[in-house]
């Protein structure tokens, strides 16, 4: 809350910017400049309604109209489109490539610094490398533009969580999905939180709602299935790992789950195969379970 | 014979005055008297001088020998040239005229004596009377014998009659009229000799004397008439004279001049001879007619010159100054073409000065105050009488023409006295003459402050009086005035540099009156200004720089911003027009000029800063802001700091922290002494950019130099929270060590600092330092309760932190309770099961005092280690088989305890309910969630843990 007042600083220096600025000039500045230089360039407005992805895009999981997070690279790289900056900026970000992203965004400033999503996703951009204090910033910039963005309140959940601040996290996700009731992603993240700390219907409550929007979302099957092996209903969690892609068996969140029910209803066999397949990089905080799953399963 | 002898005598002696002899003459005649004298003495010895006939002959030949020794005597004496005559003893040369003298009044005192009542005793007293008046020049002892010649002589004789004439003369002389006029009545009575005219013109003067002018003028009128025959003595021209004269003084002036016209002769030098007659005869008026009368005759410049002599001593006795003005303005015109000796030019001077001092006192007196037509013609007469005297004497033209100017003044008539009064000026300058010049200055000053004194009069004399004036006033109260109206005049006529010079001779003088050379100042600054003269006010500006004028503060912000504002009025009308092109190029030129000021070059950046801003243009934004602020003074800073939180935050929009940090940082540096609300702004940026930068190493000393710039206490307070959460994310130890301890001073700080100590109280456990860990958690603990105490707001995170070393106590407590092992014998069984509840009570206290810490984790931590050990006793005491007891035995031990677990068991219950109760209404975020929530698969808890934490939200989504 004290990081919040703090940035509330820096919200007010941008809203208090009167001025216009542009896009930097190269080369002999005198000669190149125009009276025309001078103008403000038009500034796209922010239209609540059109702020979503679209086509292909999202359709591609239960939330992928809002968030691209999850999207594999071959779906990111078809985002860039020198139309849309800030789609630009995203995918170039999602893909590491922050030199670029950033680039993108300010080139865009002039005609989008009114626009929340614009300095949403330039604090996201700081959140996908890690830079959470500039990420904080950027989130409340957006604020500063347009108090009731879900999307950069979300992200405070996300940036909390990252800090391990889980109970601030939670918060922050009751309050973007409150302010925009349609929203998914708050959602989404407080789905995963509740069933994290075992709060298993209000998890079921979520998913519920996000397997019917779309049944093929790997992260709600999985939830689903970790959800029925809690309640200690294995099979039905099988039903559910089962319809993920085998592709993504090797994420431990998944993988542990899947053969621990696997291993509950008896087939120890693919239990162990799944075990084995499981990538160890993916077991920060989850050792502990890991062996104890493991060895369950390979008794 | 004897008569005959007498009368010859008496006749040659009464013709001697008037015959004119050659010296042979005298000698024959000489010759003729001594023949007659021996024959007479002859006779007298004769008769033994017993003949009183004889004596009285003798007396009468004697007497007339030494008259005519005396012309033989005069004439020899006069023949002496002058030089000789004076050292010549005269007596010696009369020696024996005199001593014929006084033998012929010897003669007639024996004869007296000898004959008392001798009958021709009037001849011998008529010889002494002579004796008396020509020789011992007695009148008294003459007038007394003439007197008795007269008595003892009968009427018409001889004798009578040239004692009666001669007495006439005597009293005539003596200006005796009264007594003169019936001698010469009497003398003149009768046949009428050649003599009469003579003597008749005396009778004329005398009846003039007395009074009895129609006497006088009717005598002189014979005399006259007479004259013309030849029987008589030409008197004519006397009488031609002196009747004109009697005319003139009778009033009769026609008749003067008609009778001067009949004069042969030059008729002018007759009428000046009768006006000067008649002036010396006291008739004034008169004279001053007959001479006036004789200037209309054509005068030449000598005639001239001696009327106008007469007229100025006539005027002057008549008052007549109109007149003796004319006068004087005539001679001195005369005076002029070199006509008048300086005799009479010092003449002219003094009746000049006399008839102008009169004048002038009238003028200035209160006589004719009231009668302006005569005043003023008083004070022209005064004017003319001084343009006279200044043309006779150039020395003292200043003293005039002060007068003149006085004059005018007095009446009035500033416009006249002006320039009289600047001539007086500018001789008496020149001159030297420093009395005139203080005294033309005060009346010029006086004058040209009239309201009635024509403008084109005041433009011409105002400044050179004020500078005269000054030349010798250059201080004291009046000078005051003056270097202001001086000023004034030269800035109404547009002489800037007069006005400019005007403005520093007063500075000079009166270097403290700050006020007077600021309004000055501004009036010649408004003039440039409008003129748009830009050089001339940097000038002036930076003589205020140079301190050669000491202007208020204000005064010099406002020229510096005029100048600016003019030098920038190109610019800015480009800039308001939207020409920001030529904006830019103009302020650059302004910035990059050598001579613009530290002020233009501050407004010159900072415009250029904001135009580049506008362009988007990052590097030179920042470039010229800095430029700008290096320029600026706090108050500068002060003015414009609003857009320098526009200028920062567009550095950090366009995410160029270094920028946004330095012009966050200059601004405040800038602002530290000033009294801002922005100050605590830019305070707050610094620090945090340089966190969201992780630069940390100089914020420590940043964060508590705000008390130097009087940042509050709560803003710096806020900053060390904020820097030392960053030294525990850092794991900076040592800088967050010493963070802690400022911030511990301020105790409403407890709660914030659990979770700092708390990462130090780690810090210093994994390192080992056990001592140091025990005593930060030892103060987290006592910042809590503090924090619980006043009602402090504490976060849950560092409730969690309490709450984690609770409840690590509560498990070192339920270690040794599960350590306490049933056993049998019943009685240590018994002592064993007590000791077991006994601890069991003091967990369960300790378990549900970790609930007040209000930590959700310690909370369902707590429930968790209750239902845990509640559960765990229960299960041991029900498992519990006493060893080798018979199985009745054993059957009632077991019925027996299980009455014992049944409590247990609820209660094992309960807390698991309270504890569920307790996650869904706080949405209890903790691991051990799973222990109440979800199936207890054996052996492994299912956790769950999405792999990327949370999903980021990058668009609003659908609605």
């Amino acid at each position: 809350m004290k990081n919040i007042l703090i940035l509330l600083v820096i919200v007010l220096m941008a809203v208090s910017c009167a001025s216009t600025p542009k896009e930097e000039k190269k080369g002999d500045l005198l000669s190149e400049i125009e009276n025309i230089d001078f103008m403000p360039k038009k500034a796209v407005p922010y239209v609540a309604r059109a702020d979503a992805f679209k086509g292909e895009i999202s359709r591609y999981d239960s939330i992928s109209n809002e968030s691209v997070n999850r999207l594999p690279q071959p779906k990111l790289e078809k985002m860039e489109d020198p139309k849309d900056p800030i789609n630009s900026g995203i995918s170039l970000c999602y893909r590491g490539m922050y030199q670029r992203a950033f680039k993108v965004f300010d080139n865009a400033y002039e005609r989008y610094k009114t626009h929340p999503g614009y300095w949403n996703q330039v604090g996201s951009c700081y959140l996908i490398k890690k830079d959470y204090r500039k990420a904080l910033l950027y989130y409340n910039k957006a604020l500063g533009v347009q108090s009731k963005y879900a999307p950069a309140i979300n992200n405070f959940g996300v940036l909390y969580l990252r800090q391990g601040k889980d109970q601030l996290a939670i918060e922050a996700f009751k309050k973007a999905s409150k302010i925009n009731s349609f929203s998914l992603t708050p959602m989404f993240n407080l789905a995963h939180l509740y069933l994290k700390y075992g709060a298993l219907n209000k998890a079921y409550n979520i998913l519920h709602v996000l397997y019917k929007k779309n049944k093929n979302d790997v992260d709600v099957l999985s939830a689903l299935g970790s959800y029925n092996l809690m309640l200690g209903n294995a099979k039905n969690a099988v039903g559910f790992f089962k319809k993920i892609d085998e592709s993504h068996l090797k994420r431990a969140d998944i993988a542990l789950n899947y053969a621990y029910a696997l291993k509950k209803i008896g087939n120890t066999g693919d239990a162990k195969n799944i075990i084995k397949n499981l990538r160890t990089k993916d077991l920060e905080g989850y050792q502990n379970y890991y062996l104890s799953v493991k060895k369950y399963v390979e008794k | 014979m004897k008569k005959i002898l007498l009368l010859l005598l008496i006749t040659l002696l009464a013709t001697a005055a008037y015959a004119v002899t050659e010296g042979n003459q005298k000698g024959s005649l000489i010759q003729i008297i001594d023949e007659q004298l021996r024959e007479v003495i002859r006779l007298n010895k004769q008769t033994r001088g017993r003949n009183p006939d004889l004596i009285l002959q003798l007396a009468e030949l004697e007497l007339e020998k030494a008259r005519v020794l005396k012309e033989v005597e005069t004439d020899k004496y006069l023949a002496i040239p002058a030089k000789k005559r004076s050292r010549v003893n005269k007596a010696s040369m009369f020696k024996r005229s005199t001593s014929y003298f006084n033998e012929a009044r010897r003669q007639c005192v024996r004869l007296l004596k000898r004959y008392p009542n001798y009958r021709g005793k009037a001849d011998a007293y008529y010889i002494l009377a002579y004796h008396a008046r020509d020789i011992e020049k007695n009148k008294a002892k003459a007038t007394k014998y003439f007197t008795a010649a007269r008595k003892t002589s009968r009427s018409g004789t001889v004798v009578y009659n040239k004692s009666t004439m001669a007495l006439a003369e005597m009293y005539y002389n003596q200006k005796q009229y009264k007594k003169a006029i019936p001698l010469y009545k009497s003398a003149l009575k009768g046949k009428k000799n050649r003599w009469w005219t003579k003597d008749a013109h005396s009778l004329a003067w005398s009846y003039f004397r007395v009074g009895k002018k129609k006497l006088a003028v009717s005598t002189m009128e014979g005399v006259l008439a007479r004259s013309k025959n030849k029987n008589f003595i030409n008197m004519a021209k006397s009488a031609e004279r002196d009747l004109a004269y009697f005319y003139s003084a009778t009033g009769k002036i026609a008749k003067a001049i008609k009778l001067s016209s009949k004069v042969s002769g030059n008729s002018v030098d007759y009428l000046i001879k009768i006006g000067i007659h008649t002036k010396e005869q006291g008739h004034y008026k008169n004279a001053s007619r007959v001479l006036e009368k004789a200037l209309s005759k054509g005068p030449n410049r000598y005639q001239q010159a001696k009327i106008y002599a007469s007229l100025l001593d006539i005027y002057d006795r008549l008052g007549f100054y109109g007149s003796q003005l004319r006068n004087a303005q005539k001679i001195n015109s005369l005076r002029k073409n070199g006509g008048i000796s300086k005799e009479f030019s010092e003449n002219l001077k003094y009746y000049a000065q006399k008839s102008a001092a009169i004048l002038q006192r009238v003028v200035m007196g209160k006589t004719y105050l009231h009668n302006k037509k005569s005043r003023l013609n008083k004070a022209n007469q005064a004017v003319g009488f001084f343009e006279v005297l200044k043309e006779i004497n150039p020395k003292t033209a200043p003293r005039a023409e002060l007068l003149i100017a006085e004059t005018y003044y007095a009446t009035g008539r500033f416009n006249s006295a002006i320039p009289h009064y600047d001539v007086a000026l500018q001789l008496a300058q020149k001159n030297g003459d420093a009395k005139v010049e203080k005294e033309a200055l005060a009346g010029l000053s006086t004058s040209l402050e009239k309201k009635s004194v024509k403008k084109s009069l005041k433009k011409k004399y105002l400044v050179r009086t004020y500078l005269a004036f000054l030349k010798k006033n250059r201080r004291g109260p009046e000078a005051f005035k003056v270097y202001q109206r001086l000023f004034n005049i030269y800035f109404e006529a547009k002489n800037i540099k007069g006005a400019e010079s005007a403005l520093l001779a007063f500075k000079r003088n009166f270097p403290k009156k700050v006020g007077i050379q600021e309004a000055m100042l501004g009036k010649i600054l408004d003039f440039h200004k409008s003129n748009k003269n830009i050089a001339e006010m940097k000038g002036w500006l930076n003589r205020i720089n140079k301190r050669e004028f000491i202007v208020n503060r204000r005064f010099k912000k406002q020229l510096r911003a005029l100048i600016t504002t003019m030098r920038f009025e190109t610019v800015e009308k480009a800039n308001t027009k939207g020409d920001k092109v030529n904006a830019l190029k103009g302020y650059i030129a302004l910035y990059s000029d050598p001579s613009s000021t530290n002020y233009e070059k501050k407004n010159a950046a900072y415009n250029i800063a904001i135009l580049f801003q506008m362009l988007g243009n990052a590097d030179m934004t920042y470039k010229f802001t800095k430029r700008a602020l290096s320029h600026m003074n706090g108050k500068d800073v002060k003015k414009f700091e609003k857009t320098f939180i526009t200028i920062a935050s567009y550095f950090f929009n366009k995410r160029q922290f270094d920028k946004a940090i330095d012009v966050n940082l200059s601004v405040y540096n800038k602002l530290c002494k000033e009294t801002s609300h922005n100050k605590e702004v830019f305070y707050r940026n610094v620090y945090v950019l340089n966190i969201a930068e992780g630069r940390t190493s100089g914020l420590p000393a940043f964060v508590d130099g705000g008390y130097s710039c009087k940042i509050s206490s709560r803003i710096i307070n806020n900053a060390r929270l904020e820097v030392a959460d960053e030294f525990a994310k850092n794991k900076s130890w040592s800088e967050l060590s010493s963070m802690i301890n400022k911030l511990e001073k301020k105790k409403s700080n407890a709660p914030e600092l659990i979770a700092l100590r708390y990462s130090l109280y780690q810090a210093y456990s994994d390192s080992g330092r056990h001592k140091l860990a025990v005593r930060q958690k030892k103060k987290l603990l006592k910042d809590f309760s503090y924090g619980e105490s006043k009602r402090l707001s504490i976060s849950l995170e560092a409730r969690d932190i309490v709450a984690n070393f609770k409840i690590k106590n509560l498990y070192k407590e339920l270690r040794k309770l599960s350590a306490i092992k049933l056993r049998f014998p019943e009685k240590t069984y018994n002592k064993l099961l007590q000791k077991k509840f006994k601890m069991l009570d003091s967990v369960t206290n300790k378990a549900l005092a970790t609930l007040n810490v209000k930590s959700g984790k310690g909370i369902v931590r707590a429930y968790k280690y209750l239902v845990e050990t509640y559960t765990e006793v229960a299960k041991e005491i029900r498992g519990f088989t006493p060893p080798g007891k018979e199985k009745a035995y054993v059957d009632g031990f077991q019925k027996a305890m299980g009455n014992i677990t049944k409590p247990l068991d609820l209660q094992a219950k309960k807390f698991r309910n309270d504890a569920v109760r307790a996650i869904k209404e706080s949405t209890i975020l903790s691991k051990d969630n799973a222990f109440f929530t979800a199936k207890t698969l054996i052996p492994v808890k299912v956790e769950y843990q999405y792999h990327l934490g949370g999903v980021v939200m990058d668009r609003g989504g659908r609605r």
